[in-house]
C-alpha cells in the first residue's frame, strides 16, 4: 500500500491545478445541494426515458430492486463493483428470493467464494494471498489453477463467461451520476463493468445520491482526478457512460433502471460535522496511506466501509455507535486529511463521531490530563525520571493509567520554559515573533524552547512568550470536544492582541502548529481563530522562508549522515519539506524516505493493548528498519513524541531540528543540552 | 475458400451498390496540428498499454494488420462501423497471414458469443480521441461497443482530425447528440486484485491497439 500511496500522490502532483480546484467545487456543490441536485436528477433522467426509483432507505431499494427482478422473472444477476450494494446488503436479499448472484469483478468475486467481505473499496481481496486464492477455487469451484495472478486471472475470465453470457440483470454502482442529463458513469480496469452492462436483457445501476455532480463539465473533473488519486493513473481502462439507451448485444435498447438512494445522506447533508463526507470520491487514497489501516486491514478497520472514510461513512449509513466501534483505530495523524483529494477533515469529523458516541474510556480522559502530568513532573523531575523508570511502578501506570511499561518515555528536566526566559518575555505586549512551545517544550525540556527563542533573536526577530496551555491534541484525539473547544479558547484569546499587532506565531512542535492553523478555526469557527490560524507556522518552516542565517562556519566538526523524519501534521503545513530543504542549504548531508507515519500518534502509541503500543510498535519497527536501511547515523525531526518512537526503535540518537540550526548558528547554551532530543 | 471469395465478392458488391468505390489514396490531407495531437495521443495509448501505428496513407493499413495477426492467434473476426473499403483491406490483410477466419458484421449477433471471444480479432471505429488521457471514444451507433469488448484483441481506427485534447472537448458533443452510451477505453482490461499485482487480460480485451490515419476511413 506504501507504493499505491506514492503513485497516487506521484499522479495528483502532476495534474493542473485547476483540475483539483474543479473538483473541490463541484463536490463542495454536491455537498451544499443534494436535495436539489437529486431532484434535478431524477427529473432530466425520467424525460430522457429512464425509470428512476428514489430509496430513502435500504429497505426500499432493496424491495424495489427484489420485486423488479421477481416480475421479470430473473433467474441471475452478474454485477460489477459497487459498495453501495454491499451497504444494502442486496446480495443477501436477491439470493433470499432466490435469485442467483454472481459479483464479476475480480476482487469481488473472490471475497464472494470465500464467504467474506470485502477488506479494500479499491482492492477488495487484497488481504487474500495469491496462495489463498488458489486454494479457495480447488474448494470452491474443484479446479487446480496454478498460484500465480496471471493464472488465476485467466481462470476468472473463462470461469465467468457463462454467467456473462446467460444473465438475465446486470447490476452496477456509479461512480458518477450527472444531473444535467441523468447519465451514469462507472469507472472500471477489468472489463466486466461494460460486460454487466451490455449482455443482460434488463440493467439496474444503484447510486447512492451523493455521487451526482451537477454537469458534465464537473463529471470530467471527477474523471481526471479519481484515477489519479485511487490507482496512480490519468485513466482507467474503461470509463462507461450508461444512459437510458444504454449499449445493448441484442442491438436494443434494455430494460434500464437508476435507483438512487439516500440512507442517511440527506441528514449528513444538514450536519456540520459529517457533511464533508458527501464529497468523497471513493478513491480509498485515506485508507493506502493510514498507519493503523496499513497494519490491521479493513477487516479489523472497518464495518461495511473501510478504513478513515469508513469511520464517516458507517456514521452515514448506519449510526453514530456503529461508528465509534472503528473510529478507535484512528491515531489522528491526519494523513488522511493530507492524501484527500476533496480535502475532507476526516480526522476532526471522527473525533466528532468519538466525542457524539460518549464512549471515550476513563484512560482516555486521564491521557487528556496530559500536561498536568507534565506540569507535577516538571516540579518533581527526580521523582518521576525515577518512578518512568521503574519496573514496579511502570507496571502500576499501566494497569491504572493504561500507559504500555515497554514505552519509553521522556526524562523530565526540571523547572519550565518561563521561570528559565523571565518574564520579559512573559509579559511582553507586542513581538514580532510569539513562541508557543506546548507542553513538551514547557515542562519536559524547556531547553528546545530556550533554543527556539535564541535561534530567533538571532535571526532579528524580537520575541514574546506569553502562558498559554497545551494545544489540547489530546482532547481532540479522544473526543472530548467540550475540552478541546475550552483549551482553544484560551489559547486563542491571549494569541489574538499579537496577531491584531501583526505578530507571527510559531511553533517547535507540529501537532501544535497543527491545532492552531488547522483545528482551532474549525472547532471554535470564530474570527479571532481564523486570524490566528493564517498568522501561525512552524518556526523551522519560518526560517527556511525569512531566515537570515549569521555567516558562520559550522561550528561541529562531524558531518554525520542525518535521516530526516517528516512529522504527519507537518505535512498539512507546509509544501514539500522545509526542514529538510533548510538542513541541506546549511551544509548538512540529509537523507530522507517517505513512509507516513511512525506509528506512535501522540498518547495513543503509549497505551497499553492492541489500539496502542502493539500497532504504534509494529509500525515503529517497520520504519525502523527503513531508517536503519539508510545508513544514517542520526535523526532530525521536530516532533517530541516522533521522537520517543525512533528513538526505541532504531536506537539512534534523535535531536529537534532547531539544534542543527542552533549549531550552524554557534549558540551554545548548556541549559538547552539535548535530555531527550 | 469458396466462402472467402465469395464473401470478398459480397463486400465488393454491396460497396458498390452503396456507391462507395474502393480507396486507391488518400483523398484529403491532414494539417500539421492535427497531425502532432494524433502523435501526441498515439504516444499517450503507448504508455497505456496499447499497440499503436500511425497510417498516412490507405495502403499501409493492410500491413499494420498483417505485422500484429502474425502476433496473434486470430480465428474470427468482429468488425463493426467500417466502410467497405476497410473492411476488405483488414479481411485481405488477415487471410494473408492466417488461413481461415470466421467473420461477423455487427450489428448483426449470434445468440452465443463464445466463437468471438477466444483467439479472435475486433475491429471497430472510434469516434474521437483524447490526447491527454489516451482515451478512445465509443459511442453506442455502430456495435463498436462489443466489437471493442468481447474479443481477445481488439483495433481501434481513428482519423488524425478526430483526436480531442481533453474530456471538456467532449462537452458539446454529449449534449448535442442525445447518446444513448459512451465508454471511453484507455487501455486493455486489467487488474491488480491480487496482491496488487498488475495482470492484463480479466474480462475484455487480452490485447488493444489503436491506428490513427492520416487519411479519411469513412469515404
Amino acid at each position: 500500500m506504501l507504493s499505491m500511496t506514492e503513485k497516487s500522490r506521484g499522479a495528483i502532483l502532476s495534474l493542473p491545478p485547476q483540475y483539483l480546484q474543479g473538483l473541490l467545487a463541484a463536490r463542495q456543490k454536491t455537498q451544499e445541494n443534494l436535495a436539489t441536485l437529486l431532484e434535478k436528477t431524477v427529473d432530466s433522467a425520467r424525460r430522457r426515458g429512464c425509470q428512476v426509483f428514489v430509496a430513502e432507505t435500504a429497505e426500499e431499494a432493496l424491495r424495489y430492486i427484489v420485486e423488479l427482478a421477481k416480475r421479470r422473472g430473473v433467474k441471475r444477476v452478474i454485477k460489477s463493483k459497487s459498495m453501495t450494494t454491499e451497504e444494502l446488503d442486496l446480495n443477501h436479499a436477491l439470493s433470499s428470493a432466490g435469485i442467483e448472484v454472481v459479483e464479476t469483478d475480480l476482487g469481488e468475486r473472490i471475497v464472494q467464494l470465500a464467504g467474506q467481505r470485502p477488506s479494500h473499496i479499491i482492492a477488495p481481496a487484497v488481504h487474500l494471498s495469491r496462495e489463498d486464492v488458489a486454494r479457495l477455487v480447488k474448494e470452491r469451484r474443484n479446479i487446480a489453477v496454478d498460484p500465480s495472478p496471471e493464472a488465476i486471472t485467466r481462470f476468472f475470465r473463462k470461469d465467468l463467461w457463462q454467467s456473462f453470457q446467460e444473465a438475465d440483470m446486470g447490476i452496477t454502482g456509479a461512480n458518477i451520476v450527472v444531473a444535467e442529463d441523468g447519465h451514469v458513469v462507472i469507472v472500471t480496469n477489468e472489463g466486466n463493468g461494460r460486460l454487466v452492462t451490455t449482455m443482460p436483457r434488463i440493467l439496474v445501476s444503484v447510486a447512492g445520491i451523493e455521487k451526482i455532480v451537477e454537469s458534465w463539465e464537473e463529471a470530467f473533473h471527477v474523471l481526471r482526478v479519481l484515477p489519479a488519486s485511487a490507482v496512480g493513473r490519468d485513466a482507467t481502462s474503461y470509463i462507461t457512460v450508461i444512459g437510458p439507451r444504454a449499449m445493448s448485444r441484442h442491438g436494443q435498447v434494455p430494460e434500464y433502471h437508476l435507483v438512487l438512494v439516500n440512507n442517511g445522506r440527506l441528514r449528513a447533508g444538514s450536519e456540520v460535522w459529517l457533511k464533508e463526507a458527501l464529497r468523497c470520491i471513493r478513491c480509498a487514497a485515506c485508507l493506502d496511506i493510514c498507519p493503523t489501516f496499513r497494519v490491521l486491514g479493513g477487516h479489523i478497520f472497518g464495518d461495511i466501509y473501510t478504513g478513515p472514510m469508513g469511520v464517516l461513512w458507517t456514521a452515514i449509513t448506519r449510526d453514530v455507535k456503529a461508528a465509534s466501534e472503528i473510529a478507535k483505530y484512528c491515531v489522528s495523524c491526519s494523513l488522511c486529511l493530507s492524501a484527500c483529494p476533496v480535502q475532507i477533515d476526516i480526522p476532526l469529523a471522527i473525533s466528532r463521531i468519538k466525542d457524539a458516541s460518549g464512549n471515550q474510556t476513563t484512560r482516555e480522559r486521564m491521557l487528556t490530563m496530559y500536561e498536568r502530568y507534565a506540569a507535577l513532573g516538571s516540579s518533581f523531575p527526580r521523582l518521576f525520571n525515577w518512578l518512568q523508570g521503574s519496573r514496579i511502578t511502570r507496571r502500576l501506570l499501566e494497569s491504572i493509567l493504561g500507559i504500555d511499561r515497554r514505552r519509553m518515555m521522556h526524562r523530565f528536566k526540571g523547572g519550565n520554559l518561563y521561570k528559565a526566559l523571565g518574564e520579559r518575555y512573559l509579559e511582553a505586549q507586542e513581538a514580532d515573533v510569539v513562541y508557543f512551545p506546548d507542553t513538551y517544550a514547557t515542562f519536559m525540556d524547556w531547553g528546545i524552547g530556550l533554543l527556539a527563542v535564541r535561534v530567533l533573536e538571532a535571526n532579528g526577530y524580537s520575541v514574546a512568550v506569553p502562558k498559554t496551555a497545551g494545544s489540547g491534541m489530546p482532547s481532540i484525539q479522544y473526543g472530548f470536544h467540550s475540552k478541546a473547544r475550552q483549551i482553544a479558547e484560551k489559547n486563542v484569546r491571549m494569541l489574538k492582541s499579537f496577531v491584531e499587532k501583526g505578530s507571527k506565531i510559531v511553533c517547535t512542535e507540529p501537532t501544535a502548529a497543527y491545532c492552531l492553523s488547522e483545528a482551532y478555526p474549525k472547532i471554535l469557527g470564530s474570527e479571532d481563530s481564523k486570524k490566528v490560524a493564517e498568522a501561525t507556522t512552524e518556526l523551522v518552516a519560518l526560517l527556511a522562508t525569512e531566515g537570515k542565517p549569521a555567516q558562520r562556519p559550522m561550528s561541529h566538526s562531524a558531518n554525520s549522515a542525518i535521516f530526516y523524519h517528516h512529522p504527519c501534521h507537518s505535512r498539512l503545513l507546509a509544501k514539500g519539506r522545509p526542514s529538510e530543504e533548510l538542513l541541506k542549504r546549511l551544509g548538512y548531508s540529509v537523507s530522507t524516505i517517505d513512509y507516513g507515519c511512525c506509528g506512535i500518534a501522540g498518547t495513543w502509541g503509549m497505551r497499553v493493548g492492541v489500539e496502542g503500543y502493539l500497532i504504534s510498535s509494529e509500525i515503529g519497527r517497520r520504519v525502523a528498519d527503513l531508517i536503519l536501511a539508510t545508513g544514517a547515523k542520526e535523526i532530525a525531526t521536530e516532533s517530541s513524541v516522533c521522537s520517543q518512537q525512533l528513538r526505541q526503535f532504531t536506537g539512534l540518537k534523535v535531536r529537534h531540528t532547531i539544534r542543527y540550526i542552533a549549531e550552524y548558528l554557534g549558540i551554545q547554551d548548556r541549559d538547552s543540552d539535548a535530555l531527550n532530543f | 475458400m469458396f466462402m472467402q471469395r465469395v464473401y470478398i465478392l459480397y463486400i465488393v458488391m454491396a460497396a458498390w451498390l452503396k456507391g462507395e468505390a474502393p480507396r486507391a489514396s488518400a483523398t484529403r490531407g491532414i494539417d500539421s496540428a492535427a497531425k502532432n495531437l494524433g502523435y501526441e495521443f498515439l504516444e499517450k495509448c503507448r504508455k497505456n498499454g496499447f499497440k499503436t501505428a500511425y497510417v498516412e496513407r490507405p495502403e499501409a493499413l493492410a500491413s499494420v494488420f498483417s505485422e500484429w495477426a502474425a502476433h496473434w492467434s486470430i480465428k474470427s473476426l468482429m468488425i463493426a462501423g467500417l466502410s467497405g473499403f476497410l473492411k476488405e483491406t483488414i479481411f485481405n490483410a488477415l487471410i494473408s497471414v492466417k488461413k481461415e477466419i470466421t467473420c461477423l458484421e455487427l450489428p448483426d449477433l449470434p445468440s452465443d458469443l463464445t466463437l468471438f471471444r477466444a483467439s479472435s480479432l475486433g475491429v471497430f471505429r472510434v469516434y474521437a480521441g483524447v490526447a491527454e488521457t489516451g482515451g478512445l471514444i465509443v459511442l453506442d451507433d455502430w456495435g463498436s461497443n462489443l466489437a471493442s469488448l468481447i474479443p481477445e484483441y481488439t483495433v481501434g481506427l481513428l482519423e488524425a482530425g478526430e483526436v480531442v485534447s481533453d474530456y471538456w472537448a467532449l462537452t458539446s458533443v454529449l449534449r448535442q447528440r442525445d447518446i444513448g452510451g459512451m465508454v471511453i477505453i484507455s487501455g486493455p482490461s486489467s487488474t491488480s486484485d491480487i496482491e496488487l499485482t498488475h495482470v492484463i487480460g480479466v474480462h475484455g480485451p487480452v490485447e488493444a491497439g489503436v491506428i490513427v490515419t492520416g487519411f479519411e476511413l469513412d469515404e
